[in-house]
């Protein structure tokens, strides 16, 4: 299943009856492990942004500053078939944002606690869609949402990618990782 | 007329408020199964129950299971709003008595026009969303 099947298997899904669903998956769909490449989780990315929360997307220029702290990071695994871990960064300004729009807030004025509640569910969406690529059976954890303030690092190994939502960046990476090592 | 939404997450229960609200029904919260249930027992039988499935204390699996084993609410309309969407997910989620689905991330149409799909009743069909 390449990238415009996955798309239009996302489409299909919440536009059909469960019937439907089911009698396509069974028909149509090859179910084989799709690779979770740089585009497959941009298109994630907008899907949860742009279709849902009508907040624009677009890449990234200028990258997550390393420099950022005070930000909310977000994590949640996938084990089974498919073994990720998946990681959404966001520098509090944007998290702010992102929690203003989920839960229709005047600027400035969403506790933290709502903050990390709003990004927890980004990261718990775009994990579901990720292990939705998997041919067998995965379990997704509950989202892990904490406050870091020391500087930004990144792991080696994983892939990333940056995106702009509401012109702020996040910055969303992946790794394949076995349970025992998370 | 009500609305029973169950979902872990504050935000994504305030999603779905917005689109529900708008259509005539009134809203009632749930933070995971064990929650919905005590809600059901406390409200008058909801037109719908949107349930997420990854909650923890009762997944939305379990409360449907334990929902469906009640014949109060054998005709009780529920959909799952979930990102599960594995066909073998979606076939114990029938069998448990889902009406239908919807997945995350999802528009309002969407959750508006599979409300319909399944027969909920709404006091005001076109939502302002729209």
């Amino acid at each position: 299943m390449d990238l415009k099947q996955r798309n239009k298997w996302l489409l299909y899904l919440n536009t059909h009856s469960w019937q439907d669903h089911l009698f396509w998956a069974g028909r149509e769909i090859e179910r084989e492990q799709m690779i979770v490449d740089v585009p497959t989780m941009d298109q994630i990315i907008s899907n949860v942004f742009d279709e849902m929360l009508c907040m624009p997307t677009s890449p990234s220029d200028s990258g997550l500053e390393c420099s950022v702290v005070g930000r909310i990071v977000a994590s949640i695994r996938i084990t089974g078939a498919m073994e990720k871990l998946i990681v959404v960064e966001a520098p509090m300004a944007t998290a702010s944002l992102i929690g203003e729009t989920m839960f229709d807030a005047e600027h400035d004025t969403l506790p933290e606690e709502e903050i990390r509640d709003a990004v927890g569910e980004i990261v718990n969406m775009i994990g579901g869609n990720v292990k939705g690529m998997c041919e067998g059976e995965s379990t997704l954890s509950l989202p892990c949402v904490s406050v870091e303030n020391s500087e930004l690092s990144i792991p080696d190994g994983g892939e990333q990618t940056i995106v702009n939502v509401a012109g702020s960046p996040i910055l969303v990476r992946w790794h394949d990782m076995p349970v025992a090592t998370v | 007329m009500y609305a029973l939404i169950i979902d872990d997450s504050r935000a994504m229960r305030r999603i779905l408020s917005k689109i529900v609200m708008p259509l005539g029904l009134e809203v009632v919260e749930a933070e995971n199964g064990q929650d919905g249930l005590d809600r059901l027992e406390e409200m008058e039988p909801p037109e719908v129950i949107l349930v997420d499935w990854n909650m923890p204390v009762m997944n939305g699996l379990d409360f449907v299971k334990t929902v469906r084993a009640d014949g109060r609410y054998a005709n009780q309309k529920i959909m799952m709003v979930t990102t599960e969407t594995e066909p073998a997910q979606m076939v114990r989620a029938l069998m448990a008595g889902v009406d239908e689905f919807a997945m995350k991330p999802f528009t309002a149409d969407v959750l508006v026009e599979k409300m319909k799909l399944i027969g909920v009743r709404l006091p005001n069909p076109v939502s302002s969303n729209e």
